[in-house]
């Protein structure tokens, strides 16, 4: 059941958590938003997300910082990683840390039917 | 500025001097920077579409790359014009300043007047006079239905106003919704005291002192001062939060618009934002002013019973007098619930005892006065006004697309105001069963699926009415579907009428489209056949959702899109891309026949792009100076069939690789466009090189029969030219006395394709040369080019067709050339046109059927 999927949505512009989070709980998913990486680290440390996405880039810890926290915590959550600042070097980055990298703007489909695979692993 | 100068003069040469190459190398340039300015301006216009999330770096990217491509297109336009249209940059640095100041703003309120009059306003205005005004203004000017008089004194007036009075450093915060609550109902009573206190900008004083006078009848009496702020009556509806001062004179509408300013910053507003989770950071309020009108009746309709979505019926309530009885819901009223099909009878009333109604008191303010024992139990509403309510109503409905909430009242002369309308609200639990709703749809017969491209989503339903031509765009019935040959920046102006748009020919990137999607009128692009299926008369529905047409009004579907929800349109992004959207892409040049397509009428990025766009076709259209031609080193001459001398210049890839001859034949050219063109015209029987002075039967003969073509004489043909790359051609054919010039792209990616053919001249008297400019111009219209003509000179324009249909056309111009070359010496009278029209268009049919 989707519903006993979690997805944090992190993001320090607060449009991409407005516009995810509707669309993703209509798909089912249980969906908790933040702006500020620092915060989003904290509730990882109480909780196991199953989905994450991210921005790369943002004041504090960046995407990729929290990407390296779930990896050096042996987390088998599932990240997406959203970013205006595409580079080659980035996305290889990303694959090593087992993500899945997009860039903005993108259509709001193309993240739902990545969650919705991601989601699969779970099921 | 200074800079570009300085680089311009550098390439400064006499015009003669060009060489040709470089004119058209850089006239090639600029059709490409035209390409990719009119394509960052369609991406920004998608991504308004809401099915994309950006964030700001998108639009400060997006900005910043446009900004180049403009101003390379003006360079550009400079470089093949010696300069002539330097002022241009100025244009460009304005607009670009302007758009910046957008983008730097912390304060994103647009810069505006301090006052509109209601006659002036449209939804799209919303940021300039708030929601509610603007609706009004909507509901008057594009609907057509009465709303009260008046003005709004604007969101930059309230801005100039914060500022004048230093109150940001209390107004930031607020907005920003941080505060803990006893901090925040402090900070906002400090705040109203100061707004009460402040004083009014000068400026803005002496707008409101100037367009006061404009209602005279009403200088002397009561004015309403009500809230429109930006986002109120919008999905979010602030019912009841904002202040509203009643019959107030008009030397105290200063001290009434101060009190609604200050209700902007109330605590129940701020706790209010903050229960709703509403982001957007600044708060700014418009307020609109007035007359008061003394109304028989007032009332309510909801298009919707908000319990019961998919009912066939509208609620409605009245009292007499003024409104606020029933909108604060004091004492009894009359109840109705009304079918909402014609011809909207009564299903249900209940005639309330109206023992009070508020009404207008002498000075100042309302008073609630006792009514007259005959008439509170009497209906406040006959018949036929109630069906006029209701068909505003449902007129509103359909327009605004979704269910609403409208305050109305019967003024002294019997006529239907509408005083305000705003979405329904309903408990967000209540939700239609949609997928129910589109199975229904299914029973109903499909006219076209997945013909064509979705341009703007949503579903429109209306009657079919077909324009091919502008006296014809002036007759367009309100609500109707729109149906074109292809989709034209002229037929912009009618889309907001329209309920659906449907055409044969046209891209999602284009300018009407854009509008489309602006005024969020369903369109569907491209769909080759509908102007043959969708007959005039005929009733449908156009699911730009799902992509289908039906025959017949679909409700279910129409009910269905009345809940969907669009709270994107409310986030800071996509009202800031909106905005910018508007900025560049409003276009102030749209007809290069009128004296207004001038650089004086340049506003925006748009202008620029389209007056340079023109400039270039007309410089590049005059054709080429026999001085020129000095400056190109090897002249390539083309072997034909035909006695045409023609000359032909690569620009890059025209001509195959490892010819050195300067004498080649048709299969050596890579161009595939002039290959084309040329072979059509030499194809046996099209030249028509009979002397001219045959009688029609003679020369109908010689038409259809295969003459030969070799030993013609040559010597008053003059040199003709060809400029080609693998793509492109630009072909100057001056035979004899008739010129024929075909500027033209040909690629895989039909963005990047046009013709452009021009036609003048012949031997003939002015009215026979004419008469043959009308012939072609029937010609090309049948064959979908847009035609302009001035006497005897015809221009036919093509673009964004796709490779296949460009081939097509091609062979057309081909044989066109041959065909009309020497007619006008046929072309005896006016009939005469209709005769070689459709002999014409017979063989092209007969050729396309024995081609299939």
């Amino acid at each position: 059941m989707k519903k006993d999927i979690s997805v944090m949505v992190l993001d320090d512009e607060p449009i991409v958590g407005e516009r995810l989070q509707p669309v993703l709980e209509k798909e089912g998913f249980q969906v908790e938003v933040f702006t500020d990486s620092q915060k989003a680290l904290k509730r990882l440390e109480e909780k196991n997300f199953q989905i994450l996405v991210t921005d790369l880039k943002m004041s504090g810890p960046t995407g990729m910082d929290v990407l390296k926290y779930l990896k050096d915590h042996e987390r088998d959550t599932e990240a997406i990683m959203i970013t205006g600042y595409a580079t080659i070097e980035r996305a290889r980055e990303a694959e090593i840390l087992n993500a899945r990298f997009v860039t903005k703007p993108f259509k709001l489909d193309q993240i739902v039917k990545l969650v919705n695979k991601a989601a699969k692993k779970f099921k | 500025m200074l800079n570009f100068l300085k680089i311009l003069h550098r390439h400064k040469k006499p015009d003669e001097e060009l060489a040709l190459q470089f004119l058209f190398q850089t006239f090639r340039e600029l059709l490409d920077y035209n390409n990719q300015a009119l394509e960052l301006m369609a991406d920004m216009g998608e991504k308004l579409s809401g099915d994309y999330l950006f964030d700001k770096h998108y639009i400060e990217t997006i900005i910043s790359e446009l900004e180049e491509v403009v101003y390379r297109i003006v360079y550009d336009l400079n470089l093949i014009t010696s300069h002539k249209y330097i002022p241009l940059f100025d244009v460009f640095e304005r607009a670009k300043n302007e758009i910046q100041g957008e983008l730097d703003s912390r304060f994103t309120i647009p810069k505006g007047d301090y006052v509109y009059p209601l006659s002036e306003l449209t939804k799209e205005m919303s940021d300039y006079v708030g929601e509610k005004m603007a609706t009004l203004g909507e509901l008057q000017n594009r609907l057509g239905l009465k709303v009260p008089e008046g003005f709004v004194i604007s969101t930059y007036a309230f801005k100039k106003f914060i500022e004048y009075n230093r109150l940001e450093e209390w107004a930031f915060p607020l907005g920003e919704g941080k505060l803990g609550q006893d901090v925040m109902e402090r900070k906002a009573g400090e705040l109203k005291e100061r707004i009460l206190q402040a004083k009014i900008p000068p400026e803005v004083e002496k707008a409101m002192r100037k367009i006061l006078p404009s209602w005279k009848n009403a200088s002397q009496s009561g004015w309403a001062v009500r809230s429109s702020a930006v986002g109120e009556d919008s999905q979010v509806s602030y019912a009841g939060q904002y202040a509203t001062v009643l019959n107030v004179p008009p030397s105290q509408i200063g001290i009434g618009y101060k009190q609604v300013v200050a209700s902007l910053f109330s605590p129940q507003v701020i706790t209010y934002r903050r229960e709703k989770n509403i982001k957007q950071k600044e708060m700014a309020m418009a307020v609109g002013c007035t007359p008061m009108i003394s109304p028989i009746v007032s009332g309510i309709i909801y298009t919707a019973d908000p319990t019961c979505l998919e009912g066939e019926e509208v609620i409605l309530s009245a009292s007499w007098g003024l409104g606020k009885l029933v909108v604060e819901g004091e004492g009894e009223v009359d109840q109705y619930k009304v079918s909402k099909t014609f011809p909207y009878s009564i299903l249900w009333q209940h005639i309330g005892r109206k023992t009070k109604q508020y009404a207008l008191s002498g000075e100042k303010g309302l008073s609630l006065i006792s009514v007259p024992p005959d008439k509170q139990e009497q209906p406040c509403l006959n018949e036929s006004l109630m069906r006029e309510v209701v068909e505003g109503a449902i007129r509103i409905e359909q327009y605004m697309k979704s269910f609403q909430d409208i305050e109305w009242s019967i003024d002294q002369d019997g006529q239907v105001i509408y005083l305000q309308a705003r979405p329904l609200q309903f408990s967000g639990k209540l939700k239609l069963d949609k997928s129910r709703l589109v199975t229904k749809a299914q029973n109903y017969p499909i006219l076209l699926k997945d013909a064509g491209v979705i341009a703007s989503r949503g579903i429109g339903a209306g009657t079919v009415f077909q324009v091919q031509s502008e006296e014809e765009s002036r007759h367009f019935p309100r609500g109707a579907v729109l149906v074109l040959k292809r989709t034209s920046p002229r037929m912009s102006r009618i889309v907001p009428l329209a309920s659906a748009v449907v055409t044969d020919i046209g891209a999602v990137t284009g300018h009407m489209a854009t509008i489309c999607r602006e005024f969020r009128v369903p369109t569907i692009v491209d769909t080759y056949k509908a102007t043959q299926i969708l007959k005039p008369g005929m009733e449908v529905t156009v699911d730009a959702e799902e992509n289908v047409i039906y025959q017949g009004l679909v409700k279910e579907l129409l009910t269905a899109q009345l809940i969907e929800k669009i709270p994107y349109e409310e986030t800071y992004e996509f009202k800031l891309l909106r905005r910018l959207l508007k900025k560049i892409s409003t276009l102030h040049v749209t007809d290069p026949q009128a004296n207004e397509f001038d650089l004086a009428h340049c506003k925006t990025f748009h202008d620029i792009i389209r007056f340079a766009h023109e400039m270039a076709v007309r410089k590049i259209a005059q054709g080429i100076q026999p001085s020129q031609l000095s400056f190109v080193q090897s002249l390539t001459k083309l072997k034909l069939s035909i006695p045409l001398n023609l000359t032909v210049v690569d620009i890059g890839g025209g001509i195959k690789e490892g010819i050195s001859s300067n004498e080649i034949s048709l299969e050596e050219i890579s161009c595939l466009p002039l290959q084309i063109l040329l072979e059509a015209l030499t194809a046996p029987g099209v030249w028509q090189s009979q002397p001219i002075d045959l009688d029609l039967k003679g020369f109908m003969a010689s038409f259809t029969s295969k003459l030969p073509t070799q030993g013609l004489s040559t010597d008053r043909l003059n040199v003709n030219l060809a400029i080609v790359s693998r793509e492109y051609v630009n072909l100057s054919l001056n035979l004899g006395y008739h010129f024929n010039m075909v500027d033209a792209n040909m690629s895989d990616d039909r963005d990047n394709n046009y013709i452009y053919f021009r036609f003048f001249g012949g031997v003939t008297e002015f009215t026979r040369r004419t008469r043959r400019a009308k012939l072609l111009a029937q010609i090309l219209e049948e064959n979908d080019f847009a035609v302009e003509s001035k006497g005897d000179l015809i221009i036919g324009r093509i673009k964004k067709i796709d490779r296949q249909n460009m081939e097509g056309k091609f062979c057309l111009i081909g044989r066109l050339i041959g065909y009309t070359r020497q007619l006008d010496v046929l072309l005896r009278s006016e009939k005469d046109i209709d005769f070689f029209a459709d002999q014409f268009l017979k063989s092209e049919r007969e050729l396309s059927v024995s081609s299939s």
